[in-house]
């Protein structure tokens, strides 16, 4: 009876694992990149690379801020203003272009405008970890029935696994045979990352569930900060005082940025103040700026939201977390990764030849591999690209795409030539090149560097981008091995 | 309780919390007949005492993380179980290629 369950499960595991994961895996790979996406921006734009972190606003920064933002609403545009945080050290004022947020940095001294080159930054894996880039409601929709799958594919695998879980818990055989060495990744990388790829799956459902209920994404839709637009926009009034009175609400440096609402002003509350995503608020007039009211967000329910959205956005995080949160994610994607590479060692022998099997393992490849290729050639697209160039959110954005639509062509051709292993190799070697190159392009490509040569981000992504590089380069010295092919 | 644990420690706290874990999950993979096998390991096993203070270890690991604060110190807890599962798995690998 158990061992019928087993295998009833096993193979719900094994479909329902290979049909979403090919999605699942590019949702955690782009999660994952996504819990540093403002230290990614910030590597993308070299040019603020001098500011100290943690600086807060002068009203000179401030009153240069309201001008510019003056200037967008005359405009017909939305924009709000992101506040200067120890992540992030610069005021931005941004708006929604309909995938990612853009707009000028200043100086949070004295509100200069920093040349910095508008590039999608760590916006983009975030918009592809949360809507796959099909629009706002059915992205949701998509991910979030995905998230469900997910729930689905580790219950399963935990009562398919749970007779060994114990004995075998730190079991792994990189050297036994290759299947057994995959299995034994698959696993422990679920084993060991279950409490967080649970959480983080969950919360993740959770946070989206209106998307998928009936009538769920126009809610979402309202309660989101989408203003509908004034057709005569109000004179904005001095911004510092409105700070001040806002931090006398919820503490110094606990503001993350000003919305423009169609009837009043909020200063909102920063992600990262507490575990609690609270979104509390604010809220002043336009006429003169007075305070109008304070909005606290309260109630069990809404408490237990916030909770979740704490849990899954990690804004709250500090440094060492938030590498725990990476690293976590990342063994999230291996689970996925290693489970799509099982699945092809165990129906290739069988389905090898047909067409469906050349479509999955191309469709593995492009996932795989060929997203790391298009997330390095973003990196070395965002350095190589001219600083001024027009609509150069759009031509980072189209690169990107065109680099990850090639890798999978790549691969299509290569499988269907039966030369898969070579599709495999020379993505790798793609991989090796790029990531193993940037540091050197970040180098040649940042004037800063000898001053700001340690403890930086743009040291931890180099060094990143480094130990991928190699690790491909291992991998695809394995795979040239002459038992591999 | 916290002036009473010196400064290195409570700094270091997931640090002190990923070291318990590595030698809570190493005791307990000896433990185990098939990794013994594998590694060819036949010393003495935790047992009795030993088996006790294995199972305090995390209990300890988890007192000393919450120093960072009680919603932090549980992320630090998972997370370091997490990292020194892999890490201890990956150990236990490079000893098995030695032998």
């Amino acid at each position: 009876m158990r061992d019928t369950l087993r295998q009833r499960l096993g193979w719900l595991h094994t479909w329902i694992g290979f049909v979403t994961g090919l999605l699942l895996c590019v949702i955690f790979a782009g999660g994952t990149l996504a819990v540093f996406n403002t230290e990614i921006t910030r590597w993308m734009q070299p040019e603020n690379s001098r500011l100290p972190s943690g600086l807060a606003p002068s009203p000179k920064a401030l009153e240069a801020a309201r001008q510019n933002l003056e200037t967008l609403r005359a405009q017909g545009k939305q924009p709000f203003l992101s506040l200067p945080s120890v992540r992030d050290p610069v005021l931005r004022v941004l708006q929604y272009d309909g995938h990612e947020f853009v707009g000028p940095a200043l100086d949070p001294i004295d509100g200069q405008r920093i040349n910095v080159r508008q590039t999608v930054g760590g916006q983009l894996f975030y918009n592809l970890h949360f809507t796959l880039w099909l629009g706002r409601d059915w992205g949701r929709r998509v991910v979030d029935m995905l998230g469900l799958a997910m729930l689905v594919g580790i219950l399963s695998g935990i009562i398919i696994h749970l007779r060994l879980l114990l004995p075998d818990l730190v079991l792994f055989r990189p050297f036994a045979a290759r299947a057994r060495a995959w299995l034994d990744g698959h696993i422990l990388a679920g084993v060991f990352f279950l409490p967080f790829i649970v959480g983080i799956t969950y919360t993740g459902v959770i946070i989206h569930a209106a998307a998928v209920l009936p009538d769920g994404a126009a809610i979402h839709r309202q309660a989101g900060p989408m203003p509908t637009a004034l057709k005569t926009p109000q004179a904005l009034p001095s911004l510092t005082p409105m700070l001040t009175r806002a931090e006398a609400e919820f503490g110094a440096g606990q503001i993350g940025f000003f919305l423009f609402n169609p009837h009043h002003i909020s200063a909102v509350r920063a992600d990262g103040a507490s575990f609690l995503m609270t979104r509390d608020e604010a809220e002043f007039r336009y006429e003169d700026g007075a305070f109008l009211r304070h909005v606290k967000h309260i109630g069990a329910t809404t408490v237990l939201s916030q909770g979740f959205r704490g849990f899954h956005f990690a804004r709250w995080t500090p440094l060492p977390l938030r590498w725990l949160y990476f690293l976590s994610g990342l063994g999230g994607t291996l689970l996925i990764a290693s489970g799509l590479v099982l699945f092809l060692m165990r129906y290739r022998r069988r389905y090898g030849n047909t067409i469906s099997f050349c479509l999955a393992e191309s469709l593995v490849i492009a996932v795989l591999v060929g997203f790391v290729v298009a997330a390095l050639g973003l990196f070395w697209t965002n350095r190589l690209l001219s600083a001024t160039l027009a609509s150069r959110v759009m031509w980072e954005r189209n690169i990107f795409m065109a680099i990850w639509l090639f890798s999978l062509l790549h691969a299509w051709g290569l499988v269907l030539a039966k030369r898969a292993m070579s599709a495999w190799r020379q993505q790798l070697l793609a991989v090796t090149i790029l990531g193993m190159g940037l540091p050197i392009l970040d180098i040649l490509t940042r004037s800063s560097w000898t001053v700001l040569l340690g403890r930086n981000i743009f040291c931890a992504i180099d060094c990143c981008a480094l130990v991928v590089g190699m690790s491909a380069k291992a991998i695809h010295q394995r795979l040239n091995a002459p038992h591999q092919t | 309780m916290k002036e009473f644990i010196p400064t290195i420690v409570l700094d270091g706290a997931p640090l002190w919390a990923f070291i318990t874990w590595v030698i809570v999950l190493s005791a307990h993979a000896i433990q185990q007949p098939k990794i013994c096998r594998l590694l060819g390991y036949n010393g003495p096993v935790p047992s009795g005492l030993g088996k006790l203070v294995l199972l305090a270890a995390p209990l300890m690991s988890l007192a000393l993380c919450m120093t960072a604060g009680p919603t932090a110190g549980i992320f630090y807890w998972c997370g370091t179980f997490s990292l020194a599962g892999v890490v201890t798995a990956l150990g236990l690998a490079c000893l098995q290629s030695h032998r």
